[in-house]
């Protein structure tokens, strides 16, 4: 089954069956076993999640729950571009609503979710360490301060073109 | 006196590992629950069962906190009870509760109704109405919902199956459904999923119940307490004020399950399990829980059948008798009156078995007649099952054919009883086996320790029988097979009977299959399983008579009628009570009374402690012996185990694609 499913999935599944197997069917590794996939494939792929089930002899409805009880976890891939708006005290007495609605609109996806092209994901934060800039956004590696919604569209059109 | 606890100023005598819930119970002092499930781990979920510990503690939940010597509990103080007020509220204005109006002063019943009927499509007050959990303590606790501002649900309705409706709007999050499908039918196709305000029950992927491992045994929908789950086909029939419950035994397998049915109209509406105890402590699977409305499928024969000019037509019963009549005239002066024969289903009640028995040793001068069910008996009660370190399932595929007895078996193995599986197959309890054999040559009991064994009943034991330490036992595929062994019905080859020239088949094998001249089928759906038969009638079944039935404990029931029957549909023994006068036997009467008292009771030498009228009280367990008098052959034909359960569920509205993988086919 391990090879079929790395074949299925196209990835490398090497460092997750390592661990599948160091820790055995002990319903305790469950988190161990989700985060070495995660490790493996950026997420936690459904086949994968079946695969522990079989493996693990842990119900398949049990895992999900465990997965979507926990933030670390994440059910799809992330986009190419990771935008971190924050919604901390600073940004949010500064307007980080306007901020967020705006990436709502023109992202088209929720809080938490990757756009249908695998181009953006939409994270917020509590605080990105530089308040004095509030409102403020991080796309990926790079920070925008001072935001306004016209501003964020021009950042999220850039992105776009690269 | 040993160890006490103070509720309410009384002190109780408890036992170390008690929670101060059943101390309460035991006592008949109330605590309201909702999350609590009977005979599963407390999960302390809801919090509506806080009592006070002391002034200086926090309430505690009584359904998940051990009773400790010298807690002094207060079940109903001002604060608990403003706390229980606050809790319920919290949950009233979570939902779309609409058994009152609700959300804060700015909203109104209208706009709240409008809400709904955007959310589910219907309007209507929610389909628990009157017998919701939660509904009845924001009466109790007198609620006023009015305060908090209303929450709008984050997922929508799940209407995509057939059978469960699932309103994620008036869930509460108990997590009752979680416990019955992980601890009382141990399927584990739902869990908890998310977390805080957008926290939701899932099944894998959060996708749903179809594409889930959900066997549809509707255990989820007996135990919410409010109108999260409901049974989709009837979901605004169930209304309490319309609907009357009379207590039954399912129709399918030989465990012979207690049910509640509701009807309505002269209309079964719903199906729950009995919780008044054994056999099945309140437990059903699909087809007991689902499978009942063949009764009102379109396809049901209500007129006897002739055919004529090479097609079926409409006749009346007198004309189907004289036809029958004549052709048993005709067909012993031809062949000899031994070419008469006749093959059963034992689906049918003792006294309709016994008219027809009594109907075909008639005509036929013998007793031509048979079913192709092994002889089976259960030994123990299933809540025993428990009780066995070892359970050894020998050749059956018990989840699929018996599966509330499966559930007694996974509740075992829970508690750590260990499950030896000897089958070639892969079963849907392989899986939990710890021990799997291919053949029975290769199980070597140990003699100093108790088995438990449970065989499909086509399965050759004889090498473990008179085993001091081993028990063995088997269920019937059909509900009244003991009964029909009872009456002197045994398993027949049949490849004999069909070639009988003249053959009634009464809900059994297909009419292609036989080679006879005159062919009467008796059967539900007799048009479209029996194409070649020459002569159809239509019998009442199940509910629609009363009647006795012997389970596969061989305990007789006796089952009330509730509700009439269709068209001019007749039940077996009032159609064999009439062909039999018509034949010139002087039966007086063909009532349930009449048959099992003064027929089946004096033919079998059964003593009065088993009277018609002393059945009502409750089942009546059948000595041991007693199936040794009458024959016993068992000739293990197997070649329509289960066929009626598929035939009954596919003609059930939503049933048939889980039909198609839970009931296994005849092998």
């Amino acid at each position: 089954m391990g090879e079929n499913l790395s074949k299925e999935l196209n990835l490398n599944i090497k460092e997750f069956k390592i661990d599948l197997l160091k820790n055995g069917s002990d319903p305790g590794a469950l988190i161990p076993l989700l985060q070495s996939a995660q490790d493996s494939y950026g997420y936690v792929p459904e086949k994968v999640i079946n695969y522990i089930s079989e493996f693990a002899e842990i119900p398949a409805a049990e895992i999900y729950g465990v997965v979507t009880f926990y933030s670390q976890f994440r059910l799809k891939p992330l986009g190419k571009y990771i935008v971190k708006v924050c919604e901390g005290t600073a940004c949010h007495v500064n307007g980080a609503k306007s901020i967020v609605d705006m990436l709502l609109n023109e992202l088209g996806i929720g809080v938490g979710e990757t756009s249908d092209d695998g181009m953006f994901s939409l994270l917020s934060v509590a605080c990105l360490g530089c308040c004095s800039l509030a409102p403020v956004m991080m796309v990926n590696e790079e920070t925008f301060g001072s935001l306004t919604p016209d501003k964020v569209r021009k950042v999220l059109k850039k992105y776009r073109q690269k | 006196m040993g160890i006490t606890i103070k509720i309410n100023n009384e002190e109780y005598d408890f036992e170390i590992g008690e929670t101060i819930l059943e101390v309460a119970r035991r006592n008949g002092i109330y605590i309201p629950t909702l999350c609590n499930l009977e005979g599963t781990k407390p999960t302390g979920a809801c919090r509506i069962c806080i009592v006070e510990l002391g002034k200086m503690s926090a309430p505690v939940a009584s359904c998940s906190t051990p009773a400790a010597p010298g807690m002094d509990i207060q079940t109903e103080s001002p604060r608990i009870r403003k706390a229980r007020k606050t809790i319920i509220e919290l949950m009233m204005i979570s939902g779309n509760h609409n058994c009152s109006a609700i959300g804060n002063s700015k909203a109104n019943l209208t706009d709240f109704m409008q809400e709904v009927i955007e959310y589910d499509g219907s309007g209507s007050i929610c389909t628990a109405y009157g017998e919701c959990e939660l509904q009845s303590l924001a009466y109790k606790y007198m609620v006023n919902n009015r305060t908090l501002e209303r929450i709008p649900t984050n997922y929508p309705l799940e209407n995509i199956d057939p059978l469960i409706g699932r309103d994620f709007s008036r869930c509460i999050l108990c997590g009752r459904c979680v416990q019955a499908c992980t601890e009382v039918s141990v399927i584990n196709a739902i869990s908890h999923g998310y977390r805080g305000n957008v926290a939701k029950i899932v099944a894998r992927g959060d996708k749903p119940l179809p594409d889930s491992e959900c066997v549809y045994c509707g255990e989820c929908l007996q135990v919410c307490p409010v109108g999260a789950l409901y049974e989709k086909r009837s979901k605004y029939d169930q209304r309490v004020w319309d609907v009357t419950r009379e207590k039954s035994t399912c129709y399918y397998c030989g465990i012979g399950c207690r049910i509640v049915v509701s009807t309505k109209n002269n209309k079964i509406i719903k199906i729950d399990g009995s919780d008044e105890g054994e056999p099945n402590r309140g437990q059903l699977c699909f087809k007991g829980r689902f499978g009942y409305d063949f009764l009102y499928n379109d396809k049901r024969l209500t007129k006897p059948m002739i055919r004529s000019g090479g097609k079926l037509k409409e006749a009346s019963w007198e004309e189907a008798y004289n036809i029958i009549i004549d052709k048993i005239r005709e067909i012993s002066g031809k062949y000899g009156s031994e070419s008469i024969g006749c093959v059963v289903s034992p689906k049918y009640s003792n006294e309709d078995l016994f008219m027809l028995k009594k109907f075909i040793e008639k005509v036929s001068g013998k007793t031509n007649i048979g079913h192709s069910e092994p002889y089976s008996k259960f030994k123990i009660e299933y809540s025993q099952i428990g009780e066995y370190e070892k359970i050894v399932l020998i050749g059956t595929d018990i989840a699929r054919d018996n599966p509330v007895a499966a559930n007694y078996i996974k509740q075992a193995n829970l508690k750590g009883s260990e499950i030896i599986e000897i089958n070639r197959k892969k079963t849907d309890l392989s899986k939990y086996a710890e021990i799997k054999l291919k053949d029975l040559s290769e199980f070597k009991p140990d003699s100093k320790i108790n088995y438990l064994v449970i065989y499909s009943p086509e399965y050759d034991i004889s090498s473990l029988e008179g085993k001091s330490n081993i028990s063995l036992n088997s269920i019937n595929s059909e509900n009244n097979t003991a009964g029909a062994y009872m009456v002197g019905i045994a398993n027949e080859n049949f490849e004999d009977m069909k070639k009988k020239k003249m053959v009634f088949s009464v809900s059994s094998i297909p009419s292609n299959e036989f080679n006879t001249e005159f062919l009467v089928v008796i059967d539900q759906f007799g048009v479209e399983s029996f194409e070649n038969a020459d002569l159809i009638l239509p019998p009442s079944v199940w509910v629609e008579n009363e009647g006795t039935y012997v389970n596969s404990q061989h305990k007789i029931y006796r089952m009330k009628k509730i509700v009439e029957p269709p068209g001019d549909t007749k039940s077996l023994r009032a159609i064999f009570g009439e062909l039999l006068n018509l034949s010139g036997s002087g039966i007086k009467k063909s009532t349930p009374k009449y048959i099992w008292d003064e027929m089946i009771r004096k033919d079998l030498n059964l003593s009065d402690d088993i009277a018609y009228s002393k059945l009502k009280k409750g089942p009546v367990q059948i000595v041991d012996g007693f199936f040794k008098k009458i024959s016993l052959k068992s000739s293990g034909s197997k070649n329509d185990r289960f066929r009626t359960h598929k035939l009954l569920c596919n003609h059930c509205e939503g049933l048939s694609v889980i039909a198609e993988k839970r009931i296994n086919p005849g092998e």
